[in-house]
Parts: C-alpha cells; sequence; structure tokens
C-alpha cells in the first residue's frame, strides 16, 4: 500500500458529478471519503474522525453552505485542515472565515489538482512537524 | 322526379325483339313536381320556349323548374273556360289557342297573359259550332282551323267569328268529330271526319273531294283516324288499328307495320310527331311511344316505365313533341309528362343490375381496359368484369381471384396490357394478378414480391411499361418500383432500394413516356421526369406568386400531345407545359371545366381532349381552348384512372356508378344557349300586377316604399337543370356581371330611388352563355321629399332666409366696426406702457432659461450616466452568479478530461470509464451553453429593433441566469398558458425586463421563498404575473417604486433606477405594469403587454 495513502480527505459537494471527479482526481493518491451536503459531511467526519486529516467542501450548497458547515465541523474537528472549493468568488463570508482562522485557503472550480495535492501535503508535512 | 325509359329495338324484319336495349334516366314532370293533373292530352313548346302542357284537369306552362297552371274559376271571367284541355296550338302570332273538351275555345294572349274564351251561341251562327273541340291546326296562311264536336270551322281573326265549313256533312244537326287536319303542298287541307272518314278540300276553291280511298283494299273508312301528317307527297295516317301511309299521287295505300311483337295487338295511335331526321314517333294507347325510322323501317318502342306490362295506362301515350334542344316529351295518360334528351342516345351507360348476373360487378369503377377484340375489362372495387358490346354481356371475375392475407376485396386500380399480350391487374393492397387466358380466370403474379419489402408494395395504383417486359409500377406507399417480368427481379426504380428518398414521391399516380427513355410521373409532389438511363430525376410544382408555374402539386393525369407539349391534370385545375419554353399555362373552373380535379386525359380527334373530372366530362377544343360540359347518363363524379381511349376513338370512364361510353364523332352539341324569360316577379312579397305577362314585360315602375324585388327566370333548358348557371348585371347598382350559380331567382332588397337595368344570361347543359340576355328596366320613383322638385322649392326657401340674415349682419357689424375703432385707440396706448415694462422683465427671463437649459443638460448627462450604471450594476451582479454558474460545468469538462488522461496513463481505463467520463463533459458543455445562450440575449441590449419575441422563452433564459441566486433559496412556480405567446419587442430589453422583476423578487425574500411566475392572454393581450411571498413593500413606499432613484437598499447596493428602467421598457413595449404589495407578505408585479 502507498504511504501517501494514508491521508484520508472529506470531499463535499451537492453535485454528484464533482463528487465523482474529485473521487476519481484523488483517490490514487488519498482515501478520499465524500458527502453530498454539509450534514452528510458532520456525520462522515464522526464515522471517520481518527482518518480524516483533510476537508473540503464546496460553498454553494443548499441547507448549509461551505463555510456554515466548515464552521460546524471545526466545533467538534478543530484539528483537521479545512479548505473550501468554490465555483467563482471570493465573497465576504469566504474572507472573514479565512481571516478568523475558520478554513485554511480556498481552490477556486474547475480545481487545479495540483494545487490541491501540493496544498494538502503542505499541511500534512506542516502536522508532521508539529 | 326521374323514371327510367328502356328502349327495346325490334328488328323491323324479324319482328323480333332486339337483344340491345339501353337504359337512360329522364325527367318526369307530374302531380308530385306541380303539374295538375297526370292524364296528359296535349304538349307544345312555344316560341319563347316555354312547355304547355294540357291535362285533363287544366293547363300548365313549364319552365324547367316550376308549373304555373291555368284552371277555370267561375268568379274569372278571365280565367280557361274548361280544365279539360285536348289540344294546343301556338299561332303564328305567338299567342297560344286552347281547345278545351265541354267549354269551347280558348286564346291566351301571350303579351297580356290574359284568356278570351270563344264558346258557342246556339243564337249565333257565326258563333263557335260546338264547345267539344278535338283538333286546333293552323295552316301556311295562317288560318286556324277548329276540329269540333259538329265538324270543322275556321276563325276568322278580322272579325273574331267562326265559319262552318260543312260541305261534306249529309246531317247538320248530327255530332260528328273532325279528328284531325293535314295541308298538302298544292294547299288542300286534308280532313279526318270520324264519321265521313277522310277527305281533302282546297280552301280557296271550297271544292270538297270524295272520301278516302276509293281504290284501296283497305277500308279506310271504318278506321277511327285519330291524326294525318303530310309528307312529301305522302300522308301518314294514325289509326285506331295501325299506321297507314297513303300516296297522294298514286293513290296507293300501305298498312305499315310499326308494332310486330306477336303478343301486343295492332297500335292504337292517338299522335304522330314529323322529327326533322324523317324520324315518325308515334304515340299509342297501349304500347307506348313507338320510334320508325322511315329510311328503312326500323322501329323501336319507348315506355315509360321497364316494369310496366302491355296495357297499363302509362303505357298510354297522347302526345309527343321534340323541343329545339332535341327533348323528347312524351305525355302519358296516367304517368304525367316525360322527357328524354335523344341526344343522349349517343351514349351508353353500365352499371349494377341488382339481382342480374349479366351486369357489372361493382358500380365503383376504378380502372379501365379495351383489349383487342373489343371487350372492356372494368377494374371496381371488388373485382373485374369483362363487357362484350356486341353481345351485351358481362363476364364477371370475383371467386378467381386470389387475394392477397391483407387484401379484403380486390379494389382494382389499373388494367393493363404489356407488349407480350398479358393482361396485368393491378389492385389496392393486394398486389399485381395476371389474367391466364387458359383458364379463364387471374392469378397473383408471386414473382412480384420483394424480401424487405412492407405490404406497400402491393399497393399499386398505375403502372407502365418502359422495357420491353419491364414494367414501372406506381404504388401508393414507396413509389416507383421496377419490375423486370423476363428476370423476375423488382427494385425500387432508379437504381435500388436503398438509394430513393420515399419521402420525396411516395404515392404515384400516373406514368407516361415522355420519349427517349425518359418518363412523365405524377405525384402529390408535383410533376417528375424520370430519365432511366442516368437516374435524373427533375421536378415541377407550383411556384407561389409564377402563373406560369405548375398550376398545382397533386398531380392526378397526364398526357403528352403530338407538339411534345405536356397536358397535366391536377387536383385544382389543368396545366399545359409547353414544351419549347418549359412554361405552363393554367385553367380551371373559371375557363369551363367541369371540375378543377382532373382524374384522366384522353386524345380525340380534331385537336380535342375529353377530361374525366370530378364533375363529369369536359370536352376541350385546344385551337380554342374552349371547354364543353359533356352530359353523361352518369352525371356524378368521374374516378380516378377510369377512363380509357378505346377502340376507334371510343371514349370510356367510369366512376362510382358503373360506367359509359360513346362514339365522339356521334355527339352534337347545342349550338347556342337560349335566351332567358322572367317567369315571375314579386314586390314587396306579392306577385306583381302588371299589364303584361312578366316574360313580356320591358319595364317596371314602382315606387319608392317598393323597393323589394323577388325576380324568378329560366333559361329554358330542360336537360340538367340542376347544372343551369345564370348570371347578371343589375346596371345602377352592380359594376360588373355577377355570377349567380344555379339558383334561379334573384333578390333585391332596399333598392334606393333610382333606374335600373337588369339583364340576366344563362347557360346550357354544355355551359355556353346565352347571347342574347334577358332585360327589364326598373324605375323606383323617389318620395315627393326626394323629388327634384321639392329639393329645389326647399333650396330657393333657404336662399331668401340665408340673403336676409346676412343683410341683417351686414348693418350690425357696420354699427359695432366703428364703436370697435374707437375703443382700439384708447387701449393702443395703454397697452404700449405695459410693453415697455415687460421688456424689462423678459431680459431676467431669458439669462434664467439660459442658466435652466444648463442645468437640464447636466441632468440628462447624469441621468443616463446613471441609466448606463444601473446595466452595469445589474451585469456585474450576473457576471458573478454566471460566473459560478459557469465554473461548475468547466469543472465537469476539465474532470473529465483529466480523468480520461490520467486512465489512459495509468492504462487502467475501460469503455465504460470513458463514457462515464465522456458523458460528464457533456453535461458540462450543455450546462455552459444554456448559460451562454441566456448571457446572448442579455448582451443584445444595445439593438432597438423590434422582433417577435417568446415571451416564455425569455422568462426561462432569465430563470437561467438567475439560477445560481435562486439555487437553494426560492421555489419557483411556473404556470404557463398552454400557447406560446408571441410579442412585438426588443429582445435584449425584455431579457433586462424580466432578470430585474425576478431579482427584484429574489431580493425580497429573506431566507427561503417561492416566486410564482403566471401567464395568460386575455383580450389580445399577454398578461404576466411574477409573485414573490416576499418581504413585500410598505404602503407607504408602494407609490414611489417606480420612479427614478427610489430605493430601499443600502447606499452602494444599488442604484435605485432597476424598476423605473422595467417601467419604461414596458411603456416602450405599449404595455402596462401594476405592482400589488403587502408588506411581509409578498409582491406581485403584474405585466401586461399586448400579443401577436
Amino acid at each position: 500500500m502507498n504511504e501517501k495513502k494514508a491521508i484520508t480527505v472529506l470531499y463535499v459537494d451537492d453535485e454528484e458529478i464533482n463528487l465523482y471527479i474529485f473521487k476519481n482526481s484523488f483517490s490514487h493518491k488519498y482515501s478520499v471519503i465524500t458527502a453530498s451536503s454539509g450534514e452528510e459531511g458532520l456525520a462522515k467526519l464522526s464515522d471517520h474522525q481518527n482518518d480524516i486529516i483533510v476537508v473540503i467542501s464546496d460553498m454553494r450548497m443548499p441547507q448549509m453552505n461551505g463555510v456554515e458547515f466548515i464552521t460546524e465541523a471545526r466545533k467538534i474537528h478543530d484539528h483537521i485542515f479545512y479548505f473550501i472549493l468554490t465555483g467563482f468568488e471570493y465573497s465576504n463570508e469566504i474572507k472573514s472565515a479565512i481571516e478568523n482562522k475558520i478554513v485554511q485557503k480556498f481552490f477556486t472550480k474547475p480545481f487545479d489538482i495540483e494545487e490541491i495535492s501540493q496544498t494538502i501535503e503542505d499541511a500534512v508535512n506542516q502536522i508532521n512537524e508539529e | 322526379m326521374r323514371v327510367i325509359i328502356v328502349a327495346y329495338f325490334i328488328l323491323h324484319t324479324m319482328g323480333i325483339v332486339n337483344a340491345q336495349s339501353w337504359v337512360e334516366i329522364s325527367d318526369n314532370i307530374s302531380i308530385k313536381s306541380g303539374l295538375s293533373s297526370n292524364y296528359v292530352n296535349a304538349v307544345i313548346q312555344d316560341s319563347d320556349g316555354f312547355i304547355w302542357i294540357g291535362t285533363n284537369q287544366g293547363l300548365n306552362r313549364f319552365d324547367g323548374y316550376n308549373s304555373k297552371t291555368f284552371m277555370y274559376d267561375e268568379f274569372d271571367s278571365n280565367s280557361l273556360s274548361n280544365n279539360w284541355v285536348k289540344s294546343l296550338l301556338e299561332d303564328s302570332n305567338g299567342n297560344i289557342w286552347i281547345g278545351t273538351e265541354g267549354g269551347g275555345l280558348n286564346l291566351y294572349n301571350n303579351l297580356t297573359g290574359e284568356i278570351t274564351r270563344f264558346q258557342n251561341d246556339p243564337k249565333d251562327s257565326s258563333s263557335l259550332p260546338s264547345n267539344f273541340i278535338s283538333r286546333l291546326y293552323e295552316d301556311s296562311q295562317n288560318r286556324i282551323w277548329i276540329g269540333t264536336l259538329k265538324g270543322l270551322c275556321l276563325y276568322d281573326s278580322k272579325t273574331k267569328k267562326f265559319q262552318k265549313w260543312n260541305g261534306y256533312v249529309t246531317c247538320d244537326d248530327c255530332d260528328h268529330y273532325a279528328t284531325s287536319m293535314a295541308e298538302d303542298h298544292l294547299g288542300n287541307l286534308w280532313v279526318a271526319d270520324d264519321v265521313y272518314g277522310l277527305f281533302y278540300f282546297n280552301p280557296v276553291l271550297g271544292k270538297y273531294s270524295t272520301p278516302y280511298p276509293k281504290k284501296s283494299s283497305i277500308s279506310l273508312n271504318k278506321n277511327f283516324i285519330n291524326d294525318l301528317i303530310f309528307d312529301e307527297g305522302l300522308l301518314w295516317i294514325g289509326t285506331d288499328e295501325g299506321l297507314i301511309l297513303l300516296n297522294t299521287t298514286t293513290q296507293t295505300i300501305d298498312e305499315i307495320p310499326i308494332d310486330k311483337d306477336p303478343t301486343i295487338l295492332n297500335s292504337y295511335i292517338m299522335r304522330m310527331y314529323q322529327a326533322v331526321d324523317s324520324e315518325l314517333w308515334v304515340c299509342t294507347k297501349g304500347n307506348g311511344l313507338i320510334n320508325y325510322r322511315k329510311s328503312d323501317g326500323n322501329t323501336s318502342i319507348y315506355n315509360s316505365d321497364k316494369n310496366v306490362t302491355a296495357g297499363q295506362k302509362s303505357k298510354s301515350t297522347a302526345d309527343v313533341l321534340i323541343d329545339k334542344a332535341d327533348n323528347l316529351w312524351v305525355a302519358t295518360s296516367g304517368s304525367g309528362l316525360n322527357r328524354f334528351n335523344l341526344r343522349d342516345r349517343v351514349f351508353e351507360h353500365k352499371g349494377v343490375i341488382s339481382n342480374n348476373p349479366n351486369s357489372l360487378i361493382n358500380n365503383e369503377v376504378r380502372a379501365i381496359h379495351q383489349d383487342l377484340n373489343g371487350f372492356i375489362w372494368l377494374g371496381t372495387n371488388n373485382g373485374v368484369s369483362r363487357y362484350d358490346i356486341k353481345k351485351n354481356q358481362f363476364r364477371n371475375y370475383l371467386e378467381d381471384f386470389e387475394f392477397g392475407e391483407d387484401a379484403v376485396s380486390p379494389r382494382v386500380r389499373v388494367i393493363f396490357r404489356s407488349s407480350n399480350n398479358v393482361l396485368w391487374v393491378g389492385t389496392q393492397s393486394g398486389g399485381l394478378y395476371k389474367y391466364l387466358p387458359q383458364k379463364d380466370m387471374f392469378v397473383l403474379d408471386p414473382n412480384y414480391t420483394y424480401s424487405s419489402a412492407n405490404t406497400e408494395l402491393y399497393d399499386v395504383q398505375c403502372a407502365y411499361e418502359v422495357d420491353q417486359g419491364v414494367l414501372w409500377i406506381g404504388t401508393g406507399g414507396i413509389g416507383l418500383i421496377e419490375y423486370n417480368t423476363k428476370s423476375n427481379e423488382v427494385k425500387l426504380a432508379l437504381g435500388g432500394y436503398s438509394s430513393i428518398n420515399i419521402n420525396e414521391r411516395k404515392l404515384i399516380y400516373c406514368i407516361i413516356e415522355k420519349g427517349a427513355n425518359e418518363f412523365w410521373t405524377g405525384s402529390d409532389n408535383g410533376l417528375q421526369l424520370i430519365n432511366r438511363a442516368t437516374n435524373e430525376v427533375k421536378t415541377w410544382k407550383k411556384i407561389t406568386g409564377d402563373t406560369t408555374s405548375l398550376i398545382d402539386d397533386k398531380v392526378r393525369s397526364l398526357y403528352q400531345d403530338t407538339n411534345n407539349d405536356l397536358w397535366v391534370g391536377t387536383r385544382n385545375g389543368l396545366s399545359k407545359m409547353i414544351a419549347k419554353t418549359g412554361k405552363f399555362e393554367r385553367y380551371s373552373v373559371e375557363d369551363g371545366l367541369a371540375s378543377e380535379v382532373i382524374y384522366g386525359i384522353m386524345p380525340g380527334t380534331d385537336g380535342n381532349l375529353w377530361l374525366s373530372t370530378a364533375k363529369g366530362l369536359t370536352r376541350l377544343n385546344t385551337h380554342t381552348m374552349k371547354f364543353k360540359k359533356v352530359e353523361l347518363p352518369q352525371n356524378e363524379s368521374l374516378d380516378m384512372g377510369a377512363y380509357e381511349n378505346g377502340i376507334n376513338g371510343t371514349v370510356i370512364v367510369g366512376g362510382p356508378t358503373g360506367f359509359s361510353f360513346f362514339k365522339p364523332t356521334e355527339i352534337t352539341f347545342n349550338k347556342i344557349a337560349s335566351k332567358v324569360v322572367f317567369t315571375n316577379l314579386q314586390v314587396n312579397y306579392e306577385n306583381f300586377k302588371a299589364a303584361k305577362e312578366v316574360s313580356s314585360l320591358d319595364t317596371i315602375s314602382l315606387t319608392y316604399d317598393q323597393n323589394n324585388i323577388k325576380i324568378e327566370f329560366s333559361a329554358l333548358e330542360y336537360a340538367n337543370t340542376q347544372n343551369t348557371s345564370y348570371k347578371y348585371f343589375l346596371k345602377g347598382l352592380n359594376k360588373e356581371w355577377i355570377n349567380h350559380g344555379i339558383d334561379h331567382d334573384l333578390t333585391f332588397t332596399n333598392l334606393d330611388p333610382g333606374s335600373y337595368r337588369l339583364y340576366v344570361k344563362g347557360s346550357n347543359r354544355h355551359g355556353d352563355w346565352s347571347e342574347e340576355d334577358a332585360t327589364i328596366y326598373i324605375y323606383i320613383k323617389p318620395p315627393w321629399w326626394g323629388t327634384w322638385l321639392f329639393r329645389l322649392a326647399v333650396v330657393a326657401v333657404l336662399l331668401i332666409l340665408l340673403i336676409g340674415l346676412y343683410n341683417l349682419k351686414v348693418s350690425n357689424f357696420r354699427r359695432r366696426q366703428k364703436e370697435l375703432e374707437e375703443k382700439v385707440e384708447e387701449r393702443t396706448i395703454r397697452l404700449k406702457e405695459a410693453n415697455d415694462k415687460l421688456e424689462d422683465k423678459n431680459v431676467a427671463i431669458s439669462i434664467q432659461k439660459q442658466e435652466l437649459e444648463k442645468s437640464l443638460s447636466n441632468l440628462k448627462l447624469t441621468q443616463n450616466k446613471l441609466v448606463h450604471s444601473e446595466k452595469m450594476a445589474s451585469l456585474g451582479v450576473l457576471s458573478a452568479g454566471i460566473g459560478h454558474e459557469i465554473n461548475n460545468p468547466l469543472n465537469f469538462i476539465q474532470g473529465g478530461s483529466i480523468g480520461i488522461k490520467t486512465g489512459l496513463s495509468r492504462d487502467d481505463i475501460n469503455k465504460n470509464d470513458i463514457s462515464k467520463w465522456l458523458d460528464i463533459i457533456n453535461e458540462g458543455v450543455r450546462r455552459a451553453k444554456e448559460i451562454v445562450i441566456s448571457l446572448s440575449h442579455f448582451s443584445r441590449k444595445g439593438d432597438d429593433q423590434m422582433t417577435e419575441c417568446q415571451v416564455h422563452e425569455i422568462i426561462d433564459h432569465s430563470l437561467v441566469m438567475l439560477n445560481n441566486k435562486f439555487k437553494h433559496k426560492v421555489k419557483i412556480h411556473k404556470d404557463y398558458c398552454s400557447q406560446a405567446p408571441l410579442i412585438l419587442g426588443n429582445d435584449g430589453k425584455l431579457h433586462q425586463l424580466f432578470l430585474n422583476v425576478l431579482s427584484n423578487a429574489e431580493q425580497a425574500i429573506e431566507g427561503n421563498g417561492n416566486i410564482h411566475i403566471d401567464t395568460s392572454v386575455e383580450n389580445a393581450n399577454l398578461m404576466i404575473s411574477i409573485k414573490d411571498d416576499g418581504c413585500g413593500i410598505p404602503e407607504k413606499d408602494l407609490p414611489k417604486v417606480l420612479d427614478p432613484f427610489f430605493t430601499s437598499k443600502s447606499p452602494g447596493e444599488g442604484t435605485g433606477l432597476g424598476l423605473s428602467i422595467t417601467h419604461n421598457i414596458i411603456q416602450e413595449h405599449g404595455g402596462e405594469i401594476t405592482i400589488n404589495s403587502k408588506h411581509k407578505i409578498g409582491t406581485e408585479i403584474l405585466i401586461k403587454v399586448p400579443a401577436l
């Protein structure tokens, strides 16, 4: 088994197609868990709380948007890395979430696999250094 | 109304009934159709064309539609003196003499319509000798001879007295009828008397002959003589025991056998009629009407009804007449009057006769072929009949057919003979059959099949042998089939089964050869020319606006004439394609075609074409381009494919009631249509009383309130009156002739006072119009207040009043003028003072005006900027949303392509995976495309053009653009009206409008909410309601929301121009906007725009 597979990533997006793409783009590197809503994301986090170290969430979702979901998640799982993957805008909501260290960083769609991989690896290295 | 006349041709020499007979349809005029009695004694046609019918119960004048009846009326001395009319005569003045049985003589004045009675007065020896009149006769000197119960008398028109001619009488008081008179070539009058026998006298010399004959073995005196006709030295004598011929030169007498049927006795002859074509028509009391041909002595019997047995009353004929149009009128005792057109004898008509196996198999004839033996083969909707003209025999083929499983019945569509002398029958849905002469039956051709062909192959509509043994079959579903009967190969024509565009020519109606391996075909898609060598197809169609194009695309029949010009019969008229120019000429019903639907075109002699149409047969003279209708015995429609140019030019046509055939050379046409006569006139719904008979009226003078006029007329065309058409022209009201159709009356209501002249034309049975018009002046006098005298008086009075008033005014005016002049002077001084003051103020105002203009232009500039900034603002809002919406699909596309790429590089991707990735890419492309389409509409803002806009689409585009904002927040409920309403509008502006309104609705919703979009069409307006359940507008703000710069948003969030611009856009589209809103409940924007 590949060493890097030890990293488990949770990806939350309400578009099934996006989940499929994400999973296929990263599953050879990481163990990818997906959820199609904030609520499901919270549930998956609880199920895999010892595995998931990176959470990437879409911004625009029904009921709970990306920042709202991460805010909730962080209340319970504060030790992991949270990123937003947004369609377009760098809204005030994202801006203040980054300023308040709720979210580490945001990516835009269409996503750049290298950029995301690099960020994840940097983050994991950061943990390992700690 | 109609009865069938059957004629049995009797062989004169053999004395047996000829097997050949013909059945014709004609009219019967009886009590049912308005005749006063079915017992008709006399019939004549007057010089106007009316048919006068004398019966046992009154006199009738028939005009082809109605009978006018004349009866005895005890209170009217101008009425007929007696209803038992025995004899009729029109004299040289056009007046009608009416001889009665017991009532004496009546003279009808043709001009006034009055009747004068002449009766016996025992005290007056110059009165009519007896009131029992047997016969009336006018000689060449226009003397009127009257046969009475007291012998012969002469009428003196000057003295109006009667002179007895009784030089032959031995008993003056005895009763003896002078039954008939005839003048010979020497001026002698021959008289038959029931007591004194036959004799003659010279009216000038007054010398009587002794009764005839002196030398004959036949004792004429024993016979009762009913009629005499003198013809070129021969006297034809109709007796109670047959026909006798007296040669007045040689004094010999012959018995003429006119009735050789051994089962019946010698004929009791009532009357005779000498036809110009040397036929003698003889009315008999019990044996019907007998036609005697003088040239060869051939006789035929005409009975009024084939079902009537000998001796019955309807076989009792009393008088006969051939009118100007060759109608034969037969007066019967008991069955009224029968009419039959002699020219129709050239037509043979055959149909189904129930319970008679020697008749057509089925009445619906759809295909005709005459073979070399002269047999006519008839394809019907239920089998084939073969008709032998010579033997009048039918051989019917129904049982001998083999039928395909799907074929319900053998519906024959084409019968043709190929060059190897095989007779083929093509059926609808049953395929192709061959005739086997040895077995005398039809069998299905098993080779006409194709493995992958559907049943449409077996729907055979037409056929043509394009090469020896090679047939082209026009089908009813898959176009043209080529069948090689030698190699048994079946394929689609034009190069095989797959290459043809079968949508082009599904049903082929006709195929003919052009020459040089080129063929014309006709279908619902126009005319085609197919080159069999190159498979090249040229098509001609109707081109709207081009009168030199084909008249209609639905081609039904084709004929190429000797000049190589092509005649094309369509469902909507006839076209002729000129070979040299390739241009089409057009002919329609207006040109004289019987119907616009032309099923068949057949060549005739002398440049004639015979056209079989949906309303019968038409002859076209291609030199004069004149059409003539041919009234076949089957005057109903003819049908598709049922026509054949038979042997020796015989024309054979068929339709829903069997088939007809004739030799065109035997047809005669009426030369001209007779003049129309007026038959009745009503004014204000009552019969008009005039000093003249309606047909003689040339002027009617009416008062202003007698302005409802109904006039009836007739072309006196007795054959096929249902096809007689009329046109009229009321000078003073109409500008041109008006086609009136087959109605034979005209009604004019509320005619203004004035002078009018009515002209009426009628057509004959061939569609020719009468050259001379029936005409009548109609003068409607104005009321007394409408007369010129009255109008002049009114004008004079008004003038006098005006002059008086004018003078009064002038003197008043002069006085006032003086006063005014004084006042003006005084005022001028005051005004000058005020003017000076005003000039000072004016300078100040001018400066203010300049300042105002400047600030106005600044304001306009600012407003334009603001309007633009509103556009930019909404564009900004949009681009953010659209950016998000477009990036999602882009992510799909990128993800998909990377997915495939990495899969391929790692070599662990299979077909399903690739397919899945491609689906994702396509989904991304689809969504992006949708957004871009919506956006493109919005960006068309600068364009000011008004086009037809589809409002539902525009709303949907706006919803796509706002999808980003609505997603997870607003639920959209659409209730569009069923039709998709169009409006005239600017596409870009309308997009901006709905984007604004929907965007506002979205902004009004805090949290989740609903937007209802309803459309409906009311009174040619499109109503669009956009209703949200958002925060609503406070009542105090409601009146201001449409004002520019009104906004509820914080500074920087909106310009406040959105709704104002929306309002402007709606106004530009001629619409209205209504805003209903309740604070905290929601807002409804109601837009009304005119729908297209």
